[in-house]
């Protein structure tokens, strides 16, 4: 439970920064603040403040100037398809995805706040250090005592790719312990993490984070960041995706699957 | 000749999936929206046209996260495109100076649990008109005329620092009157 007063200095900080109007120290104050509570700034207000400044603008908007709208149109006509090129396709049923968005607990405000944060951090995790990565994982085996392990098999294009993963309830916490995992540009493409979760009052998967593999990356452990609280994840998948994730996969290439 | 955006068929969710000149469609439908939210906030206009090119891209990039039963299109371009702006100031160091806020006598007394606010234009602005005569004039210097904190205090003749604390204090009331059924407001950090 978060005291009131840090929650309201919370809202007034994230108001702040949808406003623009934050001092230096205000954003190091903010920045500590989410770090403490382990929260990401909060983009409702963010949205909020787009939707008045929309209304705002509907009927006093300026139109685009002649040469300015040329110039977007000549760049528009050079610019590729959006999403990720894709040499291999693959598009396994494994899972009857709903829309996430219609999940009461992942609309619009989680749909914000992972553009927002999106926006603002461009790289997805990286793995941890051998020497941390082991300790972490060690650490985590040695805390829980609900730890599951299940491993990964790579899936289409990507039959190299494997690992496992392991997982705590309790602790909301677990890693990716990934090998043969093809290294991603981060421009292009990046890796995403889904928990699938049937405890959760609907089957949309939950994002688990994005990650990249570095180039030289043999063996890779990587921190599951969840999103949502997870209550009994029956399966991990990871799926490759645009730059910055998505907030719904369309499962176009799914690299690999954990499950029970 | 590609079909305009409808609400029922955004261009944004064509744009995510390919659809050749999907962007020259977003830029003439949403062009006047990105540059007027652009211009009221950087002066320089080759700057201002730069920026508006950055924001097309961002757009491009993220239109999947785009849901259309969340919010209108234009809210969620306006999102990108003063996410973009305010980065744009911060970056090059031309953010208002501001007075340090009290934070004891500056926030509301109590705020409820708060669930992802509604969207609709009609609610945003009836939000908009509950909320005080004088801060709906704040909002209005700060959101239709684009004026900085500091020129909002010169013409209105108020503290820089309630200034700040009276549109801050209508985000969050304003948020409160729009929320809707829905996520909480933390989300976990990535």
């Amino acid at each position: 439970m978060i005291p009131s007063d840090i929650k309201l200095r919370f809202d007034e900080l994230c108001a702040g920064r949808a406003l623009g109007d934050l001092s230096p120290e205000e954003e190091r104050e903010l920045a500590d603040l989410c770090q403490r509570l382990g929260v990401s700034p909060d983009a409702t207000f963010d949205l909020v403040a787009a939707a008045v400044q929309t209304d705002a603008l509907a009927d006093a908007a300026d139109p685009l100037p002649g040469h300015l709208a040329k110039r977007l149109h000549g760049w528009a006509d050079g610019m590729p398809a959006a999403g990720i090129s894709v040499e291999n396709v693959i598009r396994p049923r494994i899972f009857a995805w709903r829309k996430i968005a219609r999940s009461p607990l992942t609309g619009w405000a989680a749909a914000a706040a992972v553009l927002i944060f999106s926006l603002l951090i461009t790289r997805g995790q990286k793995p941890l250090p051998p020497a941390q990565a082991a300790q972490a994982a060690q650490q985590l085996r040695g805390e829980a005592n609900d730890l599951i392990e299940r491993r990964f098999e790579g899936l289409g294009a990507y039959q190299q790719a494997g690992g496992s993963v392991i997982w705590s309830d309790s602790q909301q916490r677990g890693y990716m312990i990934l090998d043969g995992v093809p290294a991603n540009d981060p421009r292009q493409a990046q890796y995403q993490l889904w928990i699938v979760d049937p405890a959760r009052d609907t089957d949309a998967p939950v994002d688990g984070g994005v990650f990249d593999i570095p180039r030289e990356a043999t063996r890779a452990v990587i921190p599951i960041t969840a999103k949502l609280p997870v209550a009994k994840p029956q399966a991990f998948v990871i799926t490759l995706e645009q730059p910055g994730g998505v907030v719904k996969s369309r499962q176009e290439t799914v690299v690999a699957l954990a499950k029970s | 000749m590609p079909d305009l955006p409808t609400a029922a068929d955004p261009i944004l969710t064509r744009l995510a999936a390919g659809e050749p000149r999907a962007m020259n469609v977003c830029i003439d439908s949403f062009g006047g929206l990105v540059w007027s939210i652009v211009r009221r906030s950087v002066g320089n206009a080759t700057e201002a046209e730069d920026l508006v090119q950055e924001i097309f891209t961002e757009i491009w990039k993220k239109a999947g996260y785009y849901d259309p039963q969340a919010a209108p299109e234009a809210t969620f371009i306006a999102l990108v495109a003063r996410r973009r702006t305010i980065d744009h100031l911060r970056r090059n160091g031309r953010r208002p100076e501001h007075e340090p806020l009290d934070a004891a006598t500056s926030l509301p007394a109590h705020v409820p649990p708060v669930p992802a606010p509604g969207c609709d234009p009609e609610a945003v602005r009836s939000s908009v008109a509950a909320l005080p005569e004088d801060t709906r004039e704040l909002f209005r210097m700060h959101f239709d005329e684009g004026f900085t904190h500091p020129e909002i205090a010169e013409k209105t003749g108020l503290p820089l620092g309630t200034v700040k604390t009276r549109l801050r204090r209508g985000l969050i009331t304003l948020r409160e009157h729009l929320q809707g059924s829905g996520a909480t407001h933390i989300q976990p950090a990535s």
